[in-house]
């Protein structure tokens, strides 16, 4: 195949624009990058792009699924790196089939996920939009707070409107994966989330 | 420029040919796709007595005799024997949230129920969709699974079975809604709900428990348009046949999940799910008021009033007779 020299400066261009929509400036390490919410029992976001080889073994051993491979939009380093995705499935770390040992931590051959005790595991914190939900509208429903399995998570007021305390919230996406509205008027952000210290 | 590949004319006739072939396709869709199943038979209530719904309130010592109270239950309104022949298809259907024991009914009390169908010659399969979680694992986890295969009976999560779409002919919120083929091809659909406080229905026992036999994503559905009326509008057309009600533990205040569970020791019993809703209701109120844990009206239970005015069943105390008996 032959190029000639204006295909090839063509070329370059065009990988220079697609860069920049790769977001080749978070390629330098500086502490926590991303904004995705890890597995349970993930180690700090600093060492978990180096941990993890992205061998995908969460992603196959997690029973609802929630655990789905990062992608570039997730930042260049983390790609195919584990995240969750509650849309897909809740993680059912506190109250399920992984309440007594987790499964993608159990799996884990190089450490990035650990094997921990749920208690004090904070994923991230589940956000409302009150413009969405349908209790705020004025609708009967109160699918979250019948499903939370943290006590003091959500609670009702007297119109019987769902208000979330970030505190309690372990970020397991459950209230998030079973809203009925659409589009769904909660969402599992990775503020707050606490990670495995490492070293250890 | 060089000479348009193709000429105006030739180009608004293949529009034209589209515009024909996309209107034959779509009546030929229209004539041949899978029509939605007729809407369940519902059969009469069986427990009558001089146009009355029978509700019986049965006491005892729930930690020792909860078989005997079932069977007094039952027996008390006239006996299994009136729905279930042999050969019948009986269909147990829990009530169960998720992987909690306390949102469940007690699976001796689902036991129970079991034994009395499979004395009376029915083929037991015990059915539910839990409203979240997976369904099979919540069913081994509150000890439906092992006390119900104990029992005699097959244990089918529904999330394994068919899908059916069906008509709700009488329903003004829900015109179609999708079940299970079980469900569908049942002959007798017992309902075991625990008597509990629910957030937006203020209870939930035997009404609200039918909710288990369509997917989650018409769960989704019922909340996202008019919840109290969808529950009304599904029971037009998949009706317990019987209700027995565990108030052994009922759960009162904030359900239904985490709320205060109240010893009651109770079983109830009843062929119309309206009374017993309307009557289950009054009792778990009475409780949380001699209690002092905020409570509800009867009277704004929507769901209760909407199924009785879709003739579902009756609310009205004068109309139903209320049998109470305490076991020595």
């Amino acid at each position: 195949m032959r190029v000639t020299r204006r295909e090839f400066l063509r070329l370059l261009a065009e990988g220079a624009v697609a860069l920049g929509f790769l977001r080749i400036s978070s390629l330098v390490p500086s502490g926590s990058l991303t904004e995705v919410v890890r597995p349970p029992g993930s180690v700090e976001e600093e060492f978990f792009n180096t941990l993890c080889v992205r061998c995908g073994v969460c992603v196959e051993v997690c029973p609802t699924n929630a655990i789905v491979f990062a992608d570039y939009m997730d930042g260049v380093e983390a790609a195919n790196t584990p995240k969750i995705n509650p849309i897909i499935g809740p993680c059912e770390f506190y109250r399920g089939r992984c309440d007594t040992e987790m499964k993608c931590g159990k799996f884990c051959p190089t450490g990035a996920l650990q094997l921990i005790s749920k208690n004090g595991v904070k994923m991230g914190t589940a956000l409302l939009n009150q413009g969405i939900c349908l209790a705020y509208l004025g609708k009967e429903c109160v699918v979250c707070d019948e499903l939370c399995p943290v006590p003091d998570a959500i609670t009702l007021d007297e119109q019987k409107r769902p208000h979330f305390h970030s505190d309690n919230c372990v970020g397991c996406g459950i209230c998030v994966h079973y809203c009925p509205a659409q589009p769904k008027a909660l969402t599992l952000s990775s503020t707050g989330a606490r990670r495995v210290r490492w070293p250890r | 420029m060089s000479k348009v590949p193709i000429s105006r004319r030739k180009f608004i006739k293949i529009l034209g040919g589209l515009a024909v072939a996309a209107g034959v396709s779509g009546v030929l869709y229209e004539q041949f796709r899978p029509k939605d199943y007729p809407a369940k038979q519902v059969k009469p209530d069986a427990y009558t007595q001089d146009g009355k719904s029978l509700v019986s309130i049965i006491k005892g010592n729930s930690d020792a005799d909860i078989d005997a109270m079932v069977r007094a239950a039952v027996s008390a309104i006239g006996g299994i024997g009136k729905l279930v022949s042999s050969g019948k298809t009986v269909v147990v259907k829990p009530a169960v949230l998720t992987s909690d024991p306390n949102c469940a009914p007690d699976p001796k009390v689902v036991a129970a129920v079991i034994k009395l169908a499979r004395d009376a010659g029915g083929r037991v399969i015990v059915a539910e969709t839990s409203g979240g979680g997976n369904t099979e694992y919540c069913l081994s986890q509150v000890g439906i699974t092992s006390a119900s295969q104990a029992a005699g009976a097959e244990v089918k999560p529904l999330t394994r079975d068919e899908e059916i779409p069906m008509e709700v002919p009488k329903g003004t919120s829900l015109r179609r809604v999708r079940t299970y083929k079980t469900i569908y091809g049942a002959d007798v659909i017992i309902s075991v709900p625990r008597l509990k406080r629910h957030g937006n229905t203020a209870v939930t026992i035997s009404l609200k428990n039918m909710m288990g036999v369509i997917p989650q994503a018409e769960m989704g559905r019922f909340h996202n348009t008019s919840l109290s009326q969808c529950i009304a509008d599904l029971n037009t057309v998949l009706k317990p046949d019987l209700t027995v009600v565990d108030a052994t533990y009922a759960m009162a205040g904030a359900g239904p999940t985490g709320g205060t569970m109240v010893r009651m020791d109770t079983v109830m019993a009843s062929g119309d799910a309206v009374a017993i809703d309307r009557v289950g209701a009054q009792r778990l109120q009475e409780i949380e008021q001699q209690r002092g844990i905020p409570s509800f009206k009867v009277a704004d239970v929507t769901h209760i009033s909407a199924a009785a005015t879709l003739g579902v069943g009756t609310n009205d105390l004068s109309k139903i007779s209320i049998i109470e008996r305490t076991l020595e």
